[in-house]
């Protein structure tokens, strides 16, 4: 099985979009991070790892709070809007599992654990049931930022720290 | 990318890329095997009790394990989400003996076992703040422990321990 036939049966979903990878795997970050706009570092939650907040809670408040120091608030879609960068959080029951980002062209991009970073059509596209190598589950939370703190206009993404 | 063992233990137990295939009943009742090592051609008799004989079975089943672990959770983001795994499980039930295994594979794999070696080691390493979530530079903090630990066989981190 090819790696393209290994995602699409993991995301079926993708089979009505169209979808391309963009980079391949790696291990130095992870689509936590890759959503908000980082390839230097993992987001987890961890001791050793990379997380924006004091608490390191699989919920979908502390992924929220964490999304929410980069400049992030809470919407109601991940329809394309002037000005503004999307994030989606996806969760499978309530345990937060996955992120996406979109991208100004109006699709969207994730990273596909340690494997390729991938763009595709809608935020849905990545969603799962939660059975086999992707426990994705299904969108639980739009956010946005204005577009002056994102990487498609400033590589560097915004960090208050 | 499993590494297969480069031995083969003639008559009873066969090691090929699908793995240890061992016959039920010993061909010389003293028990001893046949080992060839395909690199030297050497040859060596070792009893069925033998260290090595479970360190191949040992070996084998380590990068068996992992194979599976990865194809399984291959989209998974979160360690610990990577890390609920039966397949994973089983790799740290195996407990220290596997270190040197996890330990050749760290410099390469990174972030795949850092939960095994924190579960397995009953301890952590130490990363300054800037450096969280640099994998890089998790894996070398670990692979200075383990080379502090005598784990590390090969590499720029081998153990000078005696």
């Amino acid at each position: 099985m090819s790696a393209k036939d290994a995602i699409e049966r993991c995301f079926p979903k993708l089979l009505g979009q169209p979808w391309r990878k963009t980079s391949d795997g790696t291990n130095d970050y992870n689509c936590l991070a890759w959503a908000a706009g980082e390839t230097h570092r993992r987001w987890d939650l961890d001791p050793n790892y990379y997380w924006p907040i004091p608490r390191r809670e699989q919920t979908i408040p502390v992924f929220i709070a964490a999304y929410a120091t980069r400049g992030f608030v809470e919407c109601d879609n991940g329809d394309l809007e002037n000005g503004y960068e999307k994030i989606a959080i996806y969760a499978l029951g309530k345990r937060p599992q996955h992120a996406a980002r979109q991208l100004a062209n109006g699709k969207w991009t994730s990273k596909l654990g340690p494997f390729w970073d991938i763009e595709h059509e809608t935020a849905e596209g990545v969603e799962t049931t939660g059975d086999g190598p992707a426990k994705y589950g299904t969108v639980v939370a739009y956010m946005k930022r204005p577009i002056i703190f994102s990487g498609s206009l400033k590589r560097e993404p915004y960090e208050k720290e | 990318m499993p590494v297969t063992p480069s031995y083969k233990v003639a008559p009873d137990i066969r090691i090929d890329s699908s793995g240890i295939q061992e016959q039920k009943e010993p061909v010389d009742p003293s028990g001893d095997y046949i080992v060839i090592d395909r690199r030297t051609g050497g040859m060596r008799i070792v009893r069925s009790t033998d260290t090595f004989i479970s360190d191949l079975r040992l070996e084998h089943d380590f990068y068996a394990l992992s194979e599976q672990w990865r194809r399984e959770t291959m989209f998974q983001s979160l360690d610990r989400e990577r890390a609920c795994n039966f397949a994973y499980h089983q790799i740290i039930g195996m407990g220290k003996e596997v270190l040197p295994y996890i330990f050749n594979e760290l410099e390469e794999t990174t972030s795949d076992w850092f939960w095994a070696l924190r579960a397995i080691t009953r301890t952590d390493v130490e990363v300054k703040p800037e450096d969280k979530g640099n994998v890089h530079k998790i894996a070398e903090a670990w692979m200075e422990w383990g080379s502090w630990n005598g784990y590390v066989s090969k590499g720029r981190y081998r153990t000078l321990l005696p």
